[in-house]
């Protein structure tokens, strides 16, 4: 089940019932158990099985770094512990892209052999559990954190249901403390667990599942169109995009505030950034938290006496696994790629941005900000246009297309998104619907830039006000074609 | 916790109990689902011949120009699965049928109710014929099943606007399909294929299993199955897929072959039906309708009089 | 010749990589008291720290430092090894 389906709206009263009942001692095993029947609702048993299997690896390979005081054996054992577990996630996630490109190879030299395309293998959560595996070993290879000695917690750690299937990507250091300590009830926790959750609720179906209704027309038929709608569908998906992701981690992030614990934020205004690296810094926090730490920092140590060089190719090749990450498809290796050159060109334009700025005085000028975060905003939505694309010549071909503006005015008339309303049941009201949204949407981040202590502290009637307005626009507005969340597919 | 309790407790009052309200009150408005139903519980026994399947099947078989007693049970969008669930549910009561009438069309084997545009109307289903499937959750309810705001549309044309949401008469046959309202034949007939026309044929053999299923109640009742592929505008016909269009006649003819008491008549291309017979490119206006089930009453007629000569069983219109 | 204290020595790489005299090192000093400390003179801090006082760092080493304490503390391991 995903968080904005029925079937979860009726599943975490019933976990909060049984974890709020429950003796202290045993409030793991509920959430455990729990997060196991969660993730058993997709229907993938080897899913779970592979979950299992990763949590009781990882934790036996954390006790042996742990103990082990020969620094050559550690290396090789943390090797070992991290290439099993990419193993596993090339396997189930990678195995088809790469037999059909070692096809589309072998094609040019004897066309007659060809690998069996091996079945394509749900999944989901994979990517987000083996790299949090991942982050546990080297911690304790680096020292940073211990070995858990109960394997319960251990697999509630890695399988948490508020987290488990789109992150955040937790690191030991900050969650296995929190599942330690004894629950102590907390109303005001619970409260702005509630709110956060119908926040991200309401951001997911109602702002960002409209939003798709510019975006997938255009993005889903590609060819047929040029010039304008192109540019508003990549920018209605930047916001989609965005909307999409902070909502499901306000939801998830809600949710876990139910029990108590607090999971790291991914987002920070991230359409705010002033350059490709503070983008970085506010988008998908603990994601690109987790490359820099992990894959970054040991390259860049690695290459450190190529100086600004060995930085750049560690930027570069960082952000090109980032891109392989996100998906089993050449659309995102590009994806990385462009991100990857961004970063490395600001590394080397970083110490000139410095001087220029103060040469010019105008390191705090407010146009300068404005100006940066406009070509930072830019920059990141042309490369989304190869992360939403379904193919290369789609991406392709919008790039291409971008600025053909004479004769495009003719696809806005007849444009798929006007036949795509009237083949929708909500068409009549969709307008209506979607000014209000933005009204909605609008009034709320202005009056919440204080984030949501200021509501607590409003008396009850216009506290009460809010949760009914939320709850009122979420069932009368949202968007109830079924949906998915965009990050569930990596 | 006590505090949280009562707060939530005194949050969720108004909603659920609004929510009830809503809910009954939805339940109360008349549809064609209950009306059919209360048909069945009435007039059951009686029933010579019985017409299932989609809007196809609502628009072009009118029960008035069948001779033996007839009721149209056929619903928009009621995929074969469906079909056999409500025979399924009254085949008891039905102890006099002796012709059933489904339609095959273009997308009768590729689509399946809970996995279509509108899997909504699955709600109709348990709420209004009682029947017992297992849906997700939200079907089993009026108030969930479709947005807030086409609810209150409902609700406020019903008991504000005071009309009536029945579009059936009182056998069952489509009103809705007046050539006085003929929509764009040309558009619509491409509309209407390219929404028909599938990229998977996932449900294929679901379907064909469940129309076996209906095939084996026939037999073990005794009742003639009469399988028939509607009359079409061309400007729907010449835009059909034809791998999808040969796939869909095989599947009937095949199933036809099994069993002596099955037969499939194909009208997709009988000339006989022009234009004004037609309220949009694929479905029939009332004079089709009319044309259609005397067509098909004629052999119902033959059948009858044991008048079929030929070993034969398929028939088609045109080819 | 006896060689100034490491923190002195540290003090004096900051200054250069950072490029800015007012740089103050106390052992308590951390990454965010210092404006111009980014991933970028990190890694520079860290190869002239290398070049001066003749020793090789592993990540491993670095990961888990939280202070300017505590990798001086680094520092004087890794030296007085060679001593």
């Amino acid at each position: 089940m995903t968080f904005n389906s029925l079937a979860y709206v009726l599943f975490l009263p019933l976990v909060f019932l049984a974890f709020q009942t429950a003796a202290d001692r045993y409030r793991w095993l509920v959430l455990l158990i729990a997060s196991y029947a969660f993730y058993g609702f997709m229907l993938q048993p080897s899913l779970l099985l592979i979950l299992a299997f990763v949590t009781a690896f990882s934790y036996l390979m954390g006790k042996y770094i742990d103990r082990e005081t020969n620094n050559g054996t550690r290396k090789k054992q943390l090797l070992f512990s991290v290439l099993v577990n990419l193993a596993i996630l090339v396997y189930c996630k990678y195995l088809l892209f790469v037999v059909e490109n070692l096809n589309g190879l072998l094609d040019i030299f004897s066309p007659e052999t060809s690998i069996p395309l091996p079945k394509p293998m749900v999944s989901i959560a994979l990517s987000f559990f083996v790299f949090q595996a991942i982050s546990y070993l080297a911690d304790i290879y680096f020292g940073i954190t211990g070995s858990e000695p109960h394997l319960g917690r251990f697999a509630l750690f890695m399988s948490f249901f508020p987290k488990l299937l789109q992150g955040p990507i937790e690191r030991a250091g900050s969650m296995l403390p929190q599942l330690m300590r004894p629950y102590r009830f907390d109303y005001d926790g619970i409260r702005k667990g509630l709110l956060l959750f119908g926040w991200g609720l309401f951001l997911k179906t109602v702002v960002a599942d409209r939003l798709a209704f510019f975006v997938d027309p255009v993005y889903n038929n590609v060819q047929a169109y040029a010039g304008i709608p192109l540019i508003i569908a990549t920018y209605a998906y930047a916001f989609q995009l965005y909307f999409d992701f902070a909502g499901y981690t306000n939801m998830a992030l809600g949710s876990a505030r139910l029990f108590g614990i607090n999971l790291t934020q991914n987002f920070n205004s991230p359409y705010l950034a002033t350059s490709c690296a503070d983008f970085w810094r506010r988008w998908h926090i603990s994601f690109s938290r987790w490359i820099l730490d992990y894959i970054f920092q040991p390259l860049q140590m690695k290459w450190r006496n190529l100086g600004i060089n060995g930085t750049a190719l560690a930027l570069f090749v960082t952000f090109l696994l980032s891109g392989i990450w996100h998906g089993a498809s050449w659309n995102f290796v590009i994806w990385g790629v462009l991100h990857g050159i961004f970063m490395a060109a600001s590394a080397y334009y970083k110490p000139y941005k410095k001087k220029i700025h103060k040469k010019f005085r105008i390191d705090n000028s407010r146009w300068v900000s404005i100006w940066q975060v406009a070509v930072t905003f830019h920059l990141v939505c042309f490369t989304y246009i190869f992360f939403r694309a379904s193919t290369i010549e789609d991406s392709w071909h919008i790039v291409t297309n971008l600025t053909q503006f004479n004769e495009n005015y003719k696809y806005i008339h007849d444009s798929g998104i006007r036949l795509f309303i009237k083949e929708n049941i909500i068409m009549g009201q969709y307008m209506l619907d979607l000014l209000t949204t933005i009204s909605v949407l609008a009034v709320t981040l202005i009056v919440y830039k204080n984030r949501t202590v200021s509501l607590f502290e409003k008396p009850t009637w216009f506290r009460w006000t809010c949760y009914y307005a939320i709850l009122v626009i979420i069932l009368s507005l949202q968007v109830t074609t079924k949906t998915n969340f965009i990050y569930l597919q990596f | 916790m006590r505090k949280l309790a009562i707060k939530l407790f005194l949050f969720l009052i108004p909603v659920i109990s609004l929510g009830g309200i809503t809910e009954y009150l939805l339940r109360l408005i008349p549809n064609d689902y209950k009306t059919k139903e209360l048909f069945y519980e009435k007039h059951a026994k009686e029933i010579n011949i019985l017409c299932l399947g989609e809007s196809h099947a609502f628009s072009g078989i009118d029960p008035t120009y069948l001779q033996l007693k007839s009721f149209n049970g056929s619903h928009v969008m009621q995929s074969l699965n469906y079909d056999l669930a409500v025979l399924e549910k009254h085949e008891n009561k039905l102890t006099a049928l002796k012709y059933l009438l489904v339609p095959i069309s273009y997308n009768s084997f590729t689509e399946r109710l809970e996995n279509g545009r509108e899997k909504w109307r699955v709600k109709n289903y348990f709420l209004y014929y009682k029947t017992r499937t297992i849906l997700p959750p939200a079907y089993y309810t009026e108030i969930l099943s479709l947005p807030l705001q086409i609810n209150i549309g409902r609700l406020t044309d019903y008991y504000i606007k005071k009309s009536s949401p029945i579009t059936t008469d009182s056998l069952g046959h489509g009103l809705e399909y007046k050539l006085e309202n003929q929509k764009n034949l040309a558009q619509t007939g491409k509309i209407a294929a390219r929404i028909q026309t599938s990229a998977n044929f996932n449900n294929w053999e679901k379907n064909v299993r469940d129309l076996n299923k209906i095939a084996s109640i026939c037999k073990k009742k005794n009742i003639t199955l009469i399988l028939f592929t509607p009359p079409a505008s061309s400007y729907y016909a010449k835009n059909l897929d034809l791998e999808q269009l040969k796939k869909t006649i095989s599947s009937a003819q095949h199933i036809t072959s099994k069993n002596k008491n099955i037969y499939y008549i194909n009208f997709l291309h009988d000339i006989n039906f022009t234009d004004n017979d037609f309220y949009d490119a694929n479905h029939l206006s009332e004079f089709g309708a009319q044309k259609l089930t005397k067509k098909i009453n004629t052999f119902i007629i033959n059948l009858e009089k044991n008048i079929q000569t030929s070993q034969k069983r398929c028939f088609f219109y045109g080819y | 010749m006896k060689k100034p204290p490491i923190l002195e020595r540290m003090t004096d790489v900051f200054r250069d990589v950072l490029d800015n005299e007012t740089v103050a090192l106390t052992r308590e000093t951390t990454a965010n008291d210092i404006e111009e400390w980014d991933s970028l003179s990190h890694i520079t801090i860290i190869v002239a720290i290398e070049k001066e006082f003749n020793i090789r760092f592993n990540l491993a080493d670095l990961k888990p430092l939280r202070n300017i304490g505590e990798f001086e503390d680094l520092i004087a391991l890794k030296t007085g090894s060679q001593d």
